[in-house]
């Protein structure tokens, strides 16, 4: 069954044109990657899917129903969440503070959100960083409680901007792991913005290309790493030609 | 009703406090409690009652103004609505103290919500900014109105007689002991508050806006609620005041520096915490009171007190933004 479809989106800038008529749909329980040069049009895309930007034109269906210029938290209540590519500073809330304001958005019941904090905590393994800032900190364990506050409103599509932005190898190999097994345990759907080839291309069922804001690719991994389109788009025309001998 | 057993519980649990701490308020609770027995003086005990009126107060501008982050500047205009509302209603219809004062608060909240919700359009200090306008336009409006008392004020009817059902009382004891009974419930629906969905996502919203909406927060209408609840908060006390002191004009309960001296107790005391408030209270009040009539009154002098508070305001912001109970949690991270 389709999760997300989207239709014919468009979305402009003051004359620049972000998304250009994208058209696709995600199926139930993918994990789908987003990948595109810089200024392609795919945070914009997530904007508009998640209730941030609303779209000039075209329709987002989220489970059958239009959720097109939806606010962000009432598409999150519908089940979408997402997570940001810079981690902003959580105030003067703790960690697990943090994650209990995303289990507060399916119940009031304090004692009932900090059971699920604690559950995700352990998941996350964030036991031993429960009580400190966001801002203490390092990058790998920001990217990780970003995740679990997202989690912890229980989405069923999951939007990831570039969580291995800024990790080091070694990071970048874990937070793989990471959502695989987010994936497997909530039986999410994951649509997943991701410069780290490295990342995006291991556990993507399917790639999505966007560049100038438009759809130029999609497939699986391989075949898009050896579409023409994509490789222009990447590394410029005249390496595609020579490419092509 | 599991719920409800929930919050009391919650409302009545102070023990995420360090036990030293606990020791300290329940120190302070007592000393309270029999003040008037040890004090006689009347202007130490008036001091004592505004000091626990202003606690209040600052209690219920944390909520928008501490755990939401939205420095409003006009919370008097909710005071000055309730105060006019008991003075009004006793002086045209003889109703009760008990009965006004639930009218008046409901009519601040109504009010709180009209305000708040065009108000919220707008951020920072744009948001500050409208309060006071908002405010000051309500001032002018009551001080030109003929049928409120105008320029000159309402004075509330005398009983002649101690009576309860309109607070009219010989003895100060009473008062203080009915504003002490105000406070010790504001504090508790404040320990539940901080606890609350809505003291959680008030954080997030102060944090992050778009952070909290991923979260699931509808952000506008949040603050919306958190600036109703500070509006009833204030508008409780309010009503108290109007009894208390039997007169009332706008310079007294809707003047701007009440709005500012309210919000600087909580900033000083350390806004979001729960005891910031109370703290900024103890400080600001007794000074504000005996500079007052030590020095303020003297010739040359005028204004010495408004200074003090902009130095205040100064050495909050330059030295510990999150205020005195920001030192005290500083120093119990230091020691472990």
């Amino acid at each position: 069954m389709k999760i997300l479809q989207v239709n014919n989106l468009v979305k402009r800038f003051e004359g620049v044109v972000a998304n250009n008529n994208i058209t696709f749909s995600i199926e139930e329980n993918e994990i789908v990657g987003l990948i595109g040069p810089n200024g392609a049009g795919k945070t914009t895309l997530f904007n508009c899917i998640a209730g941030y930007h609303k779209p000039d034109k075209g329709k987002i269906f989220f489970n059958g129903k239009d959720i097109t210029g939806w606010p962000p938290y009432q598409t999150n209540v519908e089940g979408i969440a997402r997570t940001f590519q810079v981690i902003e500073s959580g105030g003067d809330m703790s960690v697990k503070e943090e994650i209990m304001v995303g289990g507060f958005c399916r119940t009031s019941n304090r004692y009932l959100a900090m059971k699920e904090a604690v559950e995700i905590i352990e998941f996350m393994k964030l036991q031993d960083v429960q009580d400190m800032k966001l801002t203490e900190l390092p990058v790998a364990q920001q990217k990780r409680v970003g995740l679990a506050r997202a989690l912890a409103t229980k989405p069923q599509l999951f939007m990831l901007d570039e969580v291995a932005a800024g990790l080091t190898p070694s990071e970048i190999e874990e937070m793989k792991e990471l959502i695989v097994n987010i994936q497997k345990k909530w039986n999410l759907t994951i649509f997943i913005i991701e410069h780290v080839m490295q990342l995006v291309m291991g556990i993507s069922a399917r790639v999505i290309v966007l560049d100038g804001g438009v759809k130029i690719a999609e497939g699986t991994p391989d075949e898009v790493a050896h579409n023409e389109e994509v490789i222009k788009a990447y590394l410029g025309e005249r390496y595609a030609k020579v490419r092509k001998g | 009703m599991e719920g409800i057993k929930g919050a009391i519980k919650d409302a009545l649990d102070f023990s995420d406090f360090p036990k030293s701490e606990r020791i300290g308020i329940i120190i302070f609770y007592i000393y309270l409690l029999i003040f008037p027995w040890v004090v006689s003086s009347s202007f130490a005990r008036a001091v004592m009652i505004q000091f626990l009126l202003f606690a209040l107060y600052g209690m219920g501008w944390n909520t928008i103004g501490g755990y939401g982050g939205q420095v409003a500047l006009g919370k008097a205009q909710y005071v000055g609505i309730s105060a006019y509302t008991v003075a009004m209603m006793m002086i045209l219809f003889n109703i009760p103290f008990w009965v006004s004062m639930p009218i008046g608060v409901f009519l601040a909240v109504l009010w709180s919500f009209m305000i708040g919700y065009p108000l919220f359009r707008l951020k920072g200090h744009y948001f500050a900014i409208a309060t006071i306008a908002v405010s000051l336009v309500l001032q002018d409006i009551f001080r030109n109105w003929e049928f409120v008392g105008g320029e000159r004020g309402l004075s509330l009817p005398f009983k002649g007689t101690p009576n309860f059902l309109y607070m009219q009382f010989k003895s100060d004891v009473y008062y203080y002991y009915f504003m002490l009974i105000f406070f010790t419930l504001g504090l508790f629906y404040m320990n539940w508050f901080r606890k609350s969905r809505l003291g959680y996502q008030l954080r997030a919203v102060k944090a992050n806006e778009d952070v909290a909406a991923s979260l699931g927060i509808n952000v506008r209408w949040a603050k919306i609620k958190a600036y109703a609840i500070a509006s009833a908060f204030v508008a409780v006390g309010g009503a108290f005041y109007a009894v208390y002191h039997m007169y009332i004009d706008t310079s007294s309960v809707m003047h701007l520096e009440l709005s500012i001296l309210i919000a600087l107790m909580a900033m000083l005391g350390g806004a979001a915490s729960l005891w910031g408030p109370i703290i900024g209270a103890a400080i600001l009040v007794p000074l504000d009171r005996y500079l007052g009539s030590w020095i303020g009154g003297a010739k040359g002098l005028l204004g010495l007190d408004l200074i003090i508070y902009s130095i205040i305001i100064m050495l909050v912001a330059a030295l510990e933004p999150r205020g005195i109970w920001g030192i005290v949690e500083k120093v119990r991270a230091k020691r472990g």
